[in-house]
């Protein structure tokens, strides 16, 4: 058997890259994505190399990045944007292999081991790669390529994204010089609490840790002592698998409120409106759930409150009043009363939605009626077509809502 | 030991009431600790099921009245919190006894103790049951501490408050078995005559009175040190949280002494034989700090509630306290 | 209290009485057995307040003396202990006996134990049998009745009333209805009884029911049934039984009923079973999806797991009335269904592909199971 080939690719400041490429008088000057200053979320989403050379990190107040640089451009996220163009480099990437893994809006993975007689080998495919991104769609990708995923993407956080190629080769014969000299918490899954753990065991590089006996730390963490243990040897056997994408656990709305909420009433407004958004979703997908859980974030920083809780349906839906009456059960039992400041609503345990068990005394073929009756107005004029009544009060958040992508602006 | 007399008042409420017959699905018995809640539920109990009833007051000697004060009736349902919480368990024979008809007669009581003790899933079935009452079904709910109750579960019940008990009284009783200024301090922690003697016979509790205050002393001085001695035998002698808690319920009578001195009302001190110290604080704080100060002290009370370490919740309020001071 | 009694018949009767009780009891008093003793029957009561156990030994049984009286009375004995004593006691007779401050002696021809009673006042009040309400038919027909429904009960806590088999009486009928809200089976037969007597929205528990089917001896001999306002009452030679009923009103299931059907099949009970079985070998994680098929003389039946692989059977039709049809459903409740159907052959109607599946013994037209199908898109 060969040994694999897997890349992580990485677009560089990815929201603020595809800004600059889209708006070329941009080009030489630090630019900021941030969110709408009115609302809270008035923070950093992306900033472009030159704004991080005047200090500029992302997820920063937005003021703060400006008084850091106050020449910065700032520019709004288009998130569809963003998306469309993520989608572009997967298929930019699905010329190389038919095995592409998008990990996230800005990484994918790819496994092209057998590509290798087609294009060349693993760094002539990645400096291809590399300039096609760049030629097509005007971002900068960095490449990590290794036997495996998990080796592939530390050789991109820690190497590639450092060095001038923006490219690197991490695998078992350099392992040892390059990353087992690392501090510990700079391994993938390592956090600050693993690493004060790790630090009490005597456990300070990556190194330590793949030396480290793996029965201790078996007992000690289980499964997942073993795994951070596999990760520090860099042993991992998960595929690069197309499928990470499609086959969806979970579909989720969430927003953060223009204003605290602090009545039971205003929150359910919203609560059905994230359940019908939610239903909507999975009908576009074809996805029916069985599980529907509530999330709430309460609005005093100095004492957190909130809760995250399920409830299993009596069978699957994809109807929004179904999901709704489950989320307003959630929210009435496990509310505390206090403020709220953000709210999501899930649909989980999905399966297809073609194939259903019926029930006696569930109308289910009048729900479907209706879902394909909303749905046809949807797709013909938009998702504010049609609005529940209750929407039209002060605490509806629907049309704002419209008009964004994962919060922000289109 | 019958230790609290029933209220007259409360008393003669639940006899109008069921002899009437005008009876809501859910009350809420809303008041401190030894106010009679308990007792107040076993009587409403007897006076529904009470075959022999005089003058709309129940017998107590009848079959049903005596199963009931037993916890025997297999028609009312008692549950108490078992440690922190209302268990699973408990709330899943609640679920099922709500599912069912009643065994002996046509009507059902249950009596939950400590109800803000229940955990949200307990609440949540316990919700339930309030939306839809059952004809011929009451729930007596108890608590001493409804604000932490679910609003949607208050605003189901029809609310009792309870009068606090009689704190003079304890504190006169509990002064002939022991010292005087304990006694009267005990009184003031809890109205519970079981719970107050034990505190008196504690050496824990008198040592704890004396800690409070000179942590008061100290921390209106510069240096920390002191502080956190103070603070490592506090929790050298009251290692367990509810012991923690009476140390933060006696610092807030303290505070509260230091108020009322400040504002020259002298007759309700609970330290009344510690004046000079109390005056001596009174001249260093102003008002508006001295409530900052309570303030504080509520809130290390919420947040021990609320399973943080005593010792985190100790050394966050003298920070805060120092800060005031 | 005092009598001598053979140990035989007094283990029997303890053991099954403390078949009710249960050691999690919330009300104390339920942690023991009632015994009471009058002048004809020692009787013992176990009970866990769902349902409750009763057990009568009669003073003789065949001419032979089984017990003698010494004092009449009652008492409650922790259950725990007077099982295992009653159970290790050598064989012979035993003498219980009542002292003061209800300390109670049981002492065999070696031994002697002493057991502190509880009070019998503490204990519940169970109904009583009111002659005129009395619903009499054979032990067997009871016992089958419940075993032909009470599979179909819900076992979901959100809707409890359906976790219990509705009973109800009209005419000299009576009906028992079970469903989850998946599935639905239904029986009705004709009993000997006053016309006048009738009863409806009575909701057994369905634990209870499997309880009492443990209980009902295979037989010919009847055994009497009575529902109060609380609870129903089963009473056997020997023993009474009682279970408290549901709270609530159960759904109206008459108009669930399909009343047309489009098609309707006639075949082998046996085969379509093995058939069913067979093919939901390749069912996943617990979803038995199979596919029924009509065709000229036979229906095909198949199931699909795209991982596993997929399986084809056919099963000889006998007789088939209307349209072809094709319709999916899950194979545990047609199994469920069919087991309980004793004819030879079976009838199928189908009325639609939303609405439920009909199956009907061919020998009591009046058993029927309705089984909800599963819903297909071609086009998705």
């Amino acid at each position: 058997m060969t040994h694999r080939v897997v890349f992580l690719a990485d677009m560089q400041s990815f929201y603020a890259s595809v800004e600059k490429a889209d708006h070329p008088p941009l080009q030489n000057k630090p630019v900021i994505v941030s969110g709408d200053p009115k609302r809270r979320s008035g923070v950093v989403l992306a900033a472009c190399p030159l704004a991080k050379k005047w200090g500029v990190q992302n997820a920063e107040r937005l003021w703060e990045a400006q008084q850091k640089c106050p020449q910065a451009v700032i520019v709004r996220p288009r998130m569809q944007r963003y998306l469309d163009v993520s989608i572009q480099i997967t298929n930019i990437l699905n010329r190389f292999t038919d095995l592409v893994e998008v990990y996230s809006v800005d990484e994918q993975f790819m496994d092209v081991t057998a590509s290798q007689r087609l294009f060349g080998d693993p760094a002539d495919i990645a400096r291809q790669v590399q300039e096609t991104i760049m030629r097509e769609t005007g971002v900068y990708a960095r490449i990590g390529i290794g036997p495996n995923k998990i080796l592939a993407k530390m050789a991109c956080d820690h190497f590639a994204k450092k060095n001038k190629t923006g490219i690197f080769q991490l695998d078992h014969t350099n392992m040892q010089r390059n990353l087992w000299p690392l501090p510990v918490d700079k391994m993938f899954g390592v956090g600050s609490r693993m690493k004060r753990h790790f630090q009490r065991m005597g456990i300070r590089t990556i190194g330590h840790l793949a030396h480290f006996p793996l029965s201790v730390l078996k007992k000690k963490w289980g499964i997942n002592g073993q795994v951070l243990w596999q990760t520090a040897n860099g042993i991992d056997h998960s595929p690069v698998s197309v499928k990470t994408h499609d086959q969806q656990k979970a579909i989720g709305h969430h927003m953060t409120l223009p204003r605290d909420y602090e009545t039971y009433e205003e929150i359910r407004v919203v609560l059905l409106e994230l359940s019908e958004e939610v239903a909507r979703r999975s009908r576009r997908k074809h996805y029916m759930g069985n599980t529907v859980s509530v999330g709430v974030r309460g609005a005093d920083f100095e004492w957190p409150t909130g809760f995250y809780r399920q409830l299993k349906l009596l069978g699957p839906t994809n109807f929004g009043l179904d999901i709704f009456k489950a989320a307003e059960q959630l929210f009435r039992t496990h509310w505390d009363g206090l403020p709220v400041r953000s709210v999501g609503v899930t649909l989980s345990q999905l399966q297809p939605a073609n194939s259903y068990q019926l029930s006696l005394f569930d109308n289910q073929l009048k729900k479907e009626n209706l879902n394909r009756a909303l749905d046809a107005i949807y797709a013909k004029f938009g998702p504010t077509a049609v609005i529940r009544a209750a929407s039209l009060t002060e605490a509806g958040q629907v049309f704002d809502r419209s008009q964004k992508i994962g919060g922000h602006y289109k | 030991m019958q230790t609290t007399m029933m209220n007259p008042r409360i008393k003669q409420w639940v006899i109008n009431m069921t002899r009437n017959k005008r009876i809501a699905h859910a009350y809420l018995f809303v008041g401190k600790k030894g106010a009679g809640k308990k007792q107040a539920a076993l009587f409403f109990a007897q006076a529904l099921f009470c075959a022999e009833k005089n003058d709309g007051q129940p017998c107590g000697k009848c079959s049903h009245c005596l199963r009931i004060s037993h916890f025997n009736h297999p028609d009312v349902h008692w549950v108490q919190p078992e440690g922190q919480s209302i268990k699973i368990e408990q709330v899943r024979h609640l679920q099922k006894e709500f599912a069912y008809r009643s065994m002996e007669t046509e009507q059902k009581v249950y009596v939950i103790e400590a109800v803000e003790m229940m955990t949200s899933q307990a609440a949540n079935s316990l919700l339930k049951f309030l939306e839809e009452p059952h004809p011929g079904t009451v729930a007596l709910l108890l608590t001493d501490n409804h604000r932490e109750l679910l609003p949607t579960i208050v605003s189901r019940c029809q609310q009792v408050p309870f009068p606090p008990p009689d704190q003079r009284n304890l504190s006169r009783q509990l002064a002939k078995a022991y010292d005087a200024s304990l006694a009267h301090l005990a009184a003031q922690v809890t109205s519970i005559w079981e719970e107050a003697s034990a505190l008196c016979q504690a050496e824990w509790f008198a040592e704890l009175k004396e800690l409070v205050i000179q942590l008061t002393e100290e921390v209106a001085q510069p240096s920390n040190q002191p502080l956190f001695l103070i603070l490592d035998r506090w929790l050298l002698i009251a290692p367990e949280k509810d012991q923690t808690d009476v140390g933060l319920d006696l610092l807030l009578f303290w505070y509260k002494d230091v108020l009322y001195t400040k504002l020259q009302i002298s007759e309700a001190l609970v330290f009344h034989e510690e004046r000079d110290r109390l005056h001596k604080q009174a001249l260093a704080w102003t008002e508006e700090r001295l409530t900052q100060g309570m303030t504080a002290v509520l809130n290390a009370k919420r947040k021990l509630q609320a399973h943080v370490h005593p010792q985190l919740v100790l050394e966050q309020l003298v920070l805060k306290l120092q800060r005031r001071a | 209290m005092q009598l001598v009694i053979d140990r035989e018949y007094l283990r029997e009767a303890v053991a099954q009485a403390d078949k009710a009780v249960s050691s999690r009891t919330t009300i104390p008093i339920l942690s023991g057995i009632l015994c009471t003793l009058t002048e004809n029957e020692f009787i013992l009561t176990g009970s866990d307040s769902d349902l409750s156990i009763r057990v009568t030994i009669p003073r003789e049984i065949d001419d032979n003396k089984v017990f003698k009286v010494g004092k009449l009375g009652s008492i409650v004995l922790p259950a725990k202990y007077f099982t295992e004593i009653v159970k290790k006691l050598p064989e012979g007779q035993v003498e219980i006996e009542v002292k003061d401050q209800s300390i109670v002696h049981i002492r065999s021809s070696h031994s002697e134990f002493q057991l502190n009673g509880l009070d019998a006042q503490e204990y519940p009040r169970l109904p009583y049998i009111e002659e005129n309400k009395v619903l009499t038919l054979p032990s067997h027909l009871f016992k089958n009745l419940i075993r032909q429904t009470s599979f179909a009960v819900s076992t979901q806590e959100s809707k409890p009333i359906l976790t219990g088999v509705h009973c109800a009486l009209k005419h000299g009928e009576l009906k028992l209805v079970a469903t989850d809200s998946h599935r639905l089976s239904q029986r009705i037969v004709k009993v000997e009884t006053d016309e006048s007597l009738s009863f409806e929205n009575v909701v057994i528990p369905g634990k209870s029911l499997a309880e009492l089917q443990r209980i009902l001896i295979d037989e010919d001999k009847p055994i009497e049934v009575v529902i109060t306002n609380n609870q129903i009452l089963v009473k056997t030679e020997r023993i009474l039984f009682f279970s408290r009923l549901l709270d609530g009103t159960y759904p109206d299931t008459e108009r669930i009923i399909p009343q047309k059907s489009q098609a309707e099949i006639t075949l082998n009970t046996k085969s379509l079973l093995q058939a069913i079985e067979r093919a939901s070998v390749l069912a996943k994680d617990g979803k038995h999806n199979v596919q029924l098929t009509s065709a000229e003389q036979t229906i095909h039946i198949s199931s699909n797991s795209p991982e596993v692989g997929r399986v084809a059977e056919e099963v000889h039709v006998n007789n088939m009335v209307g349209d072809g049809f094709k319709i999916a459903f899950n194979a545990k409740y047609a199994l469920d269904a069919l087991r309980v159907i004793d004819s030879e052959e079976v009838k199928i109607e189908f009325t639609g592909s939303m609405s439920p599946l009909v199956l009907r013994s061919l020998d009591d037209q009046q058993l029927l199971q309705l089984i909800l199908p599963i819903r297909i898109y071609e086009n998705v």
